[in-house]
C-alpha cells in the first residue's frame, strides 16, 4: 500500500507549480509528521492510563508507542532538512517548527535512554509516564508552531486547499504508514512486556537432593 | 526570475531512499527483538 501511494505521488501526480518536482516530498514526509506525532499522542495517553490504572500493560504499550514515534520525528526531521535546501536554500534554520521537532525527538528519545537506566518496573513505569506527560507537552506546540509564531515552514494544508490530485497518494500513504506503526508496535508491545515478565519471574528452584545428603 | 524551482530530484530520491531504509529497518529491528525475546523465553523456561 505504501509503495503504491508512493508509486503514486512519484510518477502519476501533477507536479507542483512553484516548487516543480521537489515538492513530492509531501508524500512521504507528511504522513511521516501525522504518524510520528499522533504515536507520541499515544505515548502520552498510555502515561495518564498507567498513572490512572497502574497496570503495567500501559508502560509496555507506552515503551512500543514512544519508541516508534521516536523514529518517525527523527525520519520526519531528516526529510524536513532535505526538503529545506532546494526550497529554503538551507539544510536547517532555527524556525519555530523545526525547533519545536528537534526538542521533540531530543526529549523523547531522552526519556526512552533513562528508562534503560531503570531496572524495577513499577519505578520505570512511575517515571518515564511523568517524563511522557511533560515531554507531550511540545506536541501541541510541534503542531501549532506554524500558526502561532511567524515560521518559513507553511501552514497545515486541508482538503479545501490542496488539490484531489495530491490528495489521494498523500491519503494512501498516511493510512499506509498508519497501519504499519499499528502492527509494529502491537508487537513492539507484546515484546516489552514479554521481557518485563521474564525479568520479574522468580528464578527456577534449585534441585534439592533426595535422602538428606548422607 | 519566476520563483519556481526546477529539477530537484536528486533531493527526493535522497527523502524516498532515507525513507524506505528506516521504515524497512525499523520493521525488522522491532521483528528480530520480538524473535529473539521469544527463544531467551523458551530457554529460560526449559
Amino acid at each position: 500500500m505504501l509503495a503504491a501511494g508512493c508509486l503514486w505521488g512519484l510518477s502519476f501526480a501533477p507536479a507542483e507549480v512553484f516548487m516543480g518536482d521537489v515538492y513530492r516530498i509531501f508524500y512521504i514526509h507528511v504522513p511521516t509528521a501525522w504518524n510520528g506525532l499522533m504515536l507520541l499522542t499515544a505515548a502520552f495517553i498510555c502515561a495518564v492510563m498507567y498513572l490512572l490504572k497502574g497496570d503495567l500493560i500501559w508502560d509496555d504499550r507506552l515503551e512500543a508507542a514512544m519508541e516508534a514515534g521516536v523514529v518517525l520525528s527523527a525520519l520526519l526531521t531528516i526529510q524536513g532538512s532535505i526538503w529545506a535546501r532546494p526550497t529554503w536554500g538551507v539544510w536547517w534554520n532555527w524556525d519555530p517548527r523545526l525547533t519545536t521537532t528537534a526538542i521533540l525527538v531530543f526529549a523523547f528519545a531522552g526519556i526512552l535512554a533513562l528508562r534503560t537506566s531503570l531496572k524495577e518496573p513499577r519505578r520505570r513505569a512511575m517515571v518515564t509516564s511523568v517524563a511522557t506527560i511533560v515531554a507531550a507537552a511540545d506536541v501541541p506546540l510541534v503542531y501549532f508552531s506554524v500558526r502561532f509564531w511567524n515560521s518559513l515552514h507553511q501552514v497545515q494544508s486541508s482538503p479545501e486547499t490542496v488539490s484531489a490530485a495530491f490528495v489521494w497518494p498523500l491519503r494512501i500513504n498516511a493510512i499506509a504508514v498508519l497501519l504499519l506503526m499499528a502492527g509494529l508496535i502491537q508487537i513492539r508491545a507484546e515484546t516489552v512486556a514479554r521481557l518485563r515478565e521474564a525479568g520479574s519471574a522468580p528464578p527456577p528452584l534449585e534441585p534439592v537432593p533426595v535422602g538428606g545428603g548422607k | 526570475m519566476s520563483g519556481e524551482i526546477v529539477g530537484g530530484w536528486e533531493y527526493v530520491i535522497a527523502v524516498y531512499v532515507i525513507s524506505t531504509l528506516v521504515y524497512v529497518g525499523y520493521a525488522y529491528s522491532v521483528l528480530r527483538r520480538d524473535n529473539a525475546s521469544r527463544s531467551a523465553t523458551k530457554e529460560t523456561r526449559s
